[in-house]
């Protein structure tokens, strides 16, 4: 997983005492090109589901976001990503704050998906 | 840089023109001090979970049929207890990866941890990995995602160790079906390869005590670091 500039530069114009909408849901796609910190958006998203849950510990955060079975369905998922909006792209001013890929599963209505992310704060 | 070069510049020399017009002594020196201090906000690892819905046969009830039309006492044809309803198998782990090809451990949760095996104290209120002797801690899978593990390092900072040379690490490729051992911060080449990484740390020879945290609260990863092929 790789944390993108602009979710970065969120947590900057948060510091500085902007306005910013924390991370909100998970996107996943069928995206294979390696994560960059320079992306912007979703390289091919096929889905976007509410964040389930956050578990907060020391410097750390879980991030939690299933598919269930009626959701993504008839694709090979490979990528994953966090997004402050149920909809939209950078274009449309939503930040994309990590992206991350994995080899593919296969995503039917006999198959829920679980997403947890970490992010660590050190 | 420069303007703020200039800035500063500026300054200085305005404040000199005060310290001139308001008699202070020469040798009064003004300092500007700039403190820069630095958070890293890393990615950990993404896992990926699957569960099976069987909305067919297998495992739901099914009014008069041999098998799937007895509730309570007999398994489905998929192997578990006819329910009414559509039947969820458990999560399973089918994906894990980390940025860099790096598993970072800062000891805040349990996520990682082999219940069945760690016999040490995972300690998340103090970040710690506790060890008497003997005591073992070991990690489910950290990586795996099809791809083949050809080499390994364990990284962890010595000075976050107690008593080092009590300690012995393994790694693991194929799921813990062979452990290997390894040097500390040194990489290691698999014998037994496979997609399925794991560590496993041994008080061999007396207590130990491996801490994500040093004495100032400055957090330093346990980590991990393999190659794929």
């Amino acid at each position: 997983m790789v944390f993108t500039n602009d979710g970065k530069n969120e947590i900057r114009n948060w510091l500085a005492g902007d306005s910013v909408t924390e991370p909100t849901h998970v996107a996943c796609g069928t995206g294979t090109t390696n994560p960059l910190a320079i992306d912007s958006d979703m390289e091919s998203e096929t889905h976007r589901n509410a964040i389930a849950s956050t578990t907060k510990t020391d410097k750390q955060l879980n991030i939690e976001c299933v598919f269930d079975s009626t959701e993504a369905n008839g694709n090979d998922i490979t990528e994953v990503g966090v997004v402050n909006a149920s909809s939209g792209t950078s274009g449309g001013g939503v930040t994309l704050f990590s992206r991350d890929k994995h080899t593919a599963i296969t995503k039917s209505s006999s198959v829920e998906l679980q997403y947890n992310l970490i992010y660590q704060i050190t | 840089m420069g303007e703020l070069s200039g800035t500063l510049g500026e300054a200085a020399r305005r404040l000199r023109l005060l310290e001139r017009e308001f008699g202070q002594l020469p040798e009064t020196l003004v300092y500007l001090r700039f403190f820069k201090n630095k958070v890293q906000l890393r990615e950990g690892p993404t896992i990926v979970k699957e569960r099976n819905i069987y909305t067919d046969s297998n495992d739901s009830f099914i009014l008069g049929h041999a098998t799937n039309g007895v509730l309570g006492t007999a398994n489905g044809v998929g192997g578990n207890q006819i329910i009414l309803g559509d039947y969820t198998s458990s999560w399973v782990t089918q994906k894990i990866v980390n940025p860099d090809n790096t598993w970072r451990e800062l000891i805040r949760d349990t996520t990682f941890k082999d219940a069945s095996a760690t016999t040490g104290t995972w300690d998340t209120t103090n970040y710690e990995w506790i060890f008497a002797n003997g005591n073992i801690i070991q990690t489910t899978s950290i990586f795996y995602n099809n791809e083949t593990i050809t080499d390994a390092e364990i990284n962890i900072n010595e000075d976050n160790i107690t008593n080092s040379g009590n300690l012995t690490y393994y790694l693991s490729a194929n799921g813990g079906s062979d452990w290997e051992s390894a040097t500390l911060n040194s990489s290691h080449i698999f014998t037994s390869t496979g997609t399925d990484l794991r560590l496993k740390i041994e008080a061999s020879s007396g207590t130990a005590k491996i801490s994500a945290d040093d004495s100032n609260s400055n957090t330093t990863a346990i980590e991990v670091t393999y190659t794929t092929s």
